[in-house]
């Protein structure tokens, strides 16, 4: 019924009343003659009125003549109508038709990129790297090739498996699939050791395959065979196995840091400069005439302003507000206590960072110095306990190729 | 002797009676009312509209009723009909 209505304002249609003795006959001619009606309703004795399309209007007077009715028309409805009565309004015109230009020019453009599948992609990266091959909000959505992107950033981001592109419109759908990274794979027959993989005292063993080269209360360097996987029988002759087990020793991490013993105090002058600029599919426009800053030191405050953000749909404009603070930097001199309590966050940080996975701090020690220059440093150890077994592939070549046959290699 | 021998090929072939006898055909769905193979309107008011078809007329007799559409062998009346006649 939409559909009719529809058809109906785009072609255009009148209201006529039929006025005289008998209107039916009238209808009955337009019936028969394929004059399409429609919505007849009796208006008075003698009066219908009715729809019709406007060309079935110009055959009208015949059919009137046959029927001794007069037709009259009661109102006009549609867009050929409505054309013809804006006909003379030049502007309202060219502006109606530089309204569809500008929403077509603009349906040309991708306005939103939407990434669907594993969460643990870092959404900022994957849209760096879409944009690096050349998908990003504002891209003409014809130049898009989907095959090329997906190769591009395949090839780009090795943590994913697999990526699929596909604009739609003005929107693009990006999905992704993590890797799901390859498990060590043991080969069959071949030989793996446990060696250190930091300096350190052994405190346990727990090794369930392999020959144990080490003991508890060895010292033990980087490198060092603790378990091996070639294993000499005097019945099988040499064996050749993958070595199981925990290794954990206790280990040290050391890092020095200076001791601040002054500190950095960044006041606010009070003359700020603003710079904005308004970003529209992803080009940034300026909206200042300079882009040097007079400060010698600054802090900058930046907010961006998205239009419309509110709406379920994101839009690609936004204003980005650039503050600019005058910043005077004074140093004040710190008390040892906080320079002390600075460096230790400091080494707090480094350590951590080296830390293995598995690794327990036992105890932390730390240690004042001073250097050449006469500067205070601070030395911290962490005393840790952690498995220290790192597999690794043993330099042996079996003879025999079933797993554990040591029946050709006992011969050597 | 045509009209007869139209309705043994109906009867025998199981084909609907509107398509070979070319009789009409009402359907009612709600407020509106189709007839199918109509001649003719004889007579039109809100309370009153007479149709010819084939083999006699039909009186459809009512209150505010309308002709929604009117086609060449189809007709569609809308309002509140109260009484459906064959004469």
């Amino acid at each position: 019924m939409l559909f009719v209505r529809l058809l109906g304002f785009l072609r255009g249609y009148i209201t006529v009343e039929i006025i005289g003795r008998s209107p039916q006959r009238l209808i009955n001619i337009c019936v028969a003659r394929g004059i399409f009606l429609w919505n007849i309703r009796c208006v008075g004795e003698g009066r219908v009125q009715g729809c019709m399309s406007i060309n079935a209007f110009k055959n009208m007077p015949s059919a009137t003549r046959k029927s001794a009715c007069r037709v009259r028309v009661v109102s006009r409805h549609g867009l050929p109508f409505l054309i013809h009565r804006h006909r003379r309004r030049y502007v309202f015109a060219s502006g109606i038709i530089a309204l569809i230009i500008i929403c077509h020019i603009l349906s040309l453009f991708v306005w939103k990129i939407e990434v669907t599948g594993s969460e643990e992609i870092d959404r900022a990266v994957l849209m760096d790297t879409l944009s690096k091959n050349g998908l990003k909000v504002g891209t003409l959505a014809s130049s898009v090739d989907n095959n090329a992107i997906r190769r591009g950033v395949m090839r780009d981001m090795e943590e994913l498996s697999w990526v699929s592109v596909m604009v739609n419109g003005s929107g693009a759908e990006v999905e992704v699939r993590k890797r799901v990274p390859k498990p060590d794979i043991i080969e069959k027959g071949k030989a793996y050791n446990l060696v250190a993989s930091r300096n350190g005292v052994i405190t346990s063993l727990n090794i369930s395959q392999g020959v144990t080269y080490v003991d508890v209360g060895n010292v033990v360097y980087k490198g060092q065979i603790l378990v091996s996987g070639v294993i000499e029988t005097t019945q099988a002759g040499i064996l050749t196995v993958p070595s199981f087990g925990t290794v954990t020793a206790t280990t040290w991490y050391e890092e020095t840091t200076p001791v601040p013993d002054k500190q950095e105090i960044r006041t606010r002058t009070g003359d700020t400069k603003s710079k904005h600029t308004l970003e529209i599919f992803g080009w940034n426009i300026p909206l200042f005439l300079s882009d040097k800053i007079s400060f010698e030191n600054f802090d900058r405050v930046s907010r961006v302003n998205k239009l419309w953000r509110n709406s379920k749909i994101d839009l690609p404009f936004s204003f980005h507000y650039d503050k600019f603070y005058d910043i005077e930097i004074n140093y004040k001199k710190l008390p040892l206590k906080e320079g002390i309590k600075i460096a230790k966050n400091n080494l707090k940080d480094k350590i951590t960072s080296e830390l293995g996975p598995e690794a327990i701090v036992n105890n932390i020690t730390y240690e004042q110095w001073v250097d050449q220059k006469g500067k205070l440093n601070l030395t911290a150890v962490y005393e840790c306990s952690e498995n220290i077994g790192q597999k690794k592939e043993a330099l042996y070549e079996p003879y025999g190729e079933d797993y554990g046959s040591g029946e050709d290699g006992g011969d050597n | 002797m045509k009209w007869k021998i139209k309705e043994k090929i109906a009867v025998a072939t199981s084909i609907p009676d509107e398509l070979i006898l070319d009789t009409f055909r009402v359907v009612m769905t709600g407020r509106e009312l189709t007839v199918e193979n109509f001649k003719g309107i004889i007579e039109y008011s809100p309370t009153l509209i007479r149709l010819r078809v084939k083999g006699g007329r039909l009186t459809l007799e009512g209150s505010g009723m309308e002709i929604k559409t009117a086609y060449d062998d189809e007709i569609q009346i809308g309002g509140r009909i109260a009484g459906i006649k064959i004469d």
